[in-house]
């Protein structure tokens, strides 16, 4: 699961049955992910509710079918959870250094000593 | 998921038994560094919108070139797309009439 921003919302009339229904939503992510091809953004399907804006936990890969209740949805990325506060503690960031990605923090964050 | 846009078809007189007629599209992931607030992301994109880097996805679909698309990626949504059979970890799974940036 990765954090992500929520910046946008997507609309297709040709699709996947299984994505019938289903609201779309262009992710920024705010914390360095791996995916299989480099790409600054995701889509994921919004079983959840978050609006544009907004700060979401974003499932990736099995468990994303797992979340949706079928595993036979054609996706890999999901919103898991909307996101109220972040509570990051400073010392458990040093080693190994943890940072959010550049110019993308959480919109409510608190750090810890 | 990612957001692509449709560059070209790929054909090939000698294919993979698995891969037998199956249309396969060229595409170019979309980069959102530089898109502007409120902008709608709509198949006109412009070329500095797109990634320099190209993929290959099977499209059951049948999107047209110049169109943008959803691309899944992953060998489970190959599986339930197309074939377990198929060569492909890309598929088209939507053709996306317009994305909205906030």
């Amino acid at each position: 699961m990765i954090l992500a921003r929520v910046v946008g919302q997507v609309w297709a009339t040709k699709k996947n049955p299984w994505l019938q229904g289903q609201k779309l939503l262009v992710l920024r992510p705010l914390t360095w992910y791996n995916p299989e091809h480099h790409c600054d953004h995701i889509i994921a399907v919004d079983p959840v509710g978050a609006e544009v804006g907004q700060d979401v936990v974003c499932c990736l890969g099995l468990p994303t079918r797992w979340e949706l209740g079928d595993e036979r949805y054609p996706v890999e990325a999901s919103v898991a959870a909307i996101v109220d506060l972040v509570e990051v503690y400073k010392s458990a960031c040093e080693k190994p250094k943890f940072t959010f990605m550049k110019g993308h923090k959480p919109t409510k964050i608190v750090e810890r000593d | 998921m990612i957001l692509a846009k449709v560059i070209g078809t790929v054909w090939g007189a000698k294919q993979s038994p698995t891969l037998q007629g199956r249309r396969i599209v060229c595409v170019r992931p979309v980069s959102l560094r530089g898109v502007k607030k409120g902008q709608r992301v709509k198949s006109d994109i412009e070329e500095r919108h797109l990634m320099h880097s190209s993929i290959l996805a099977v499209d059951p679909l049948g999107a047209d070139i110049g169109q943008l698309v959803l691309v899944s990626i992953g060998s489970r949504v190959r599986d339930l797309v197309t074939d377990p059979k198929v060569p492909t970890k890309h598929c088209v799974v939507a053709i996306v009439d317009e994305a909205i940036i906030e």
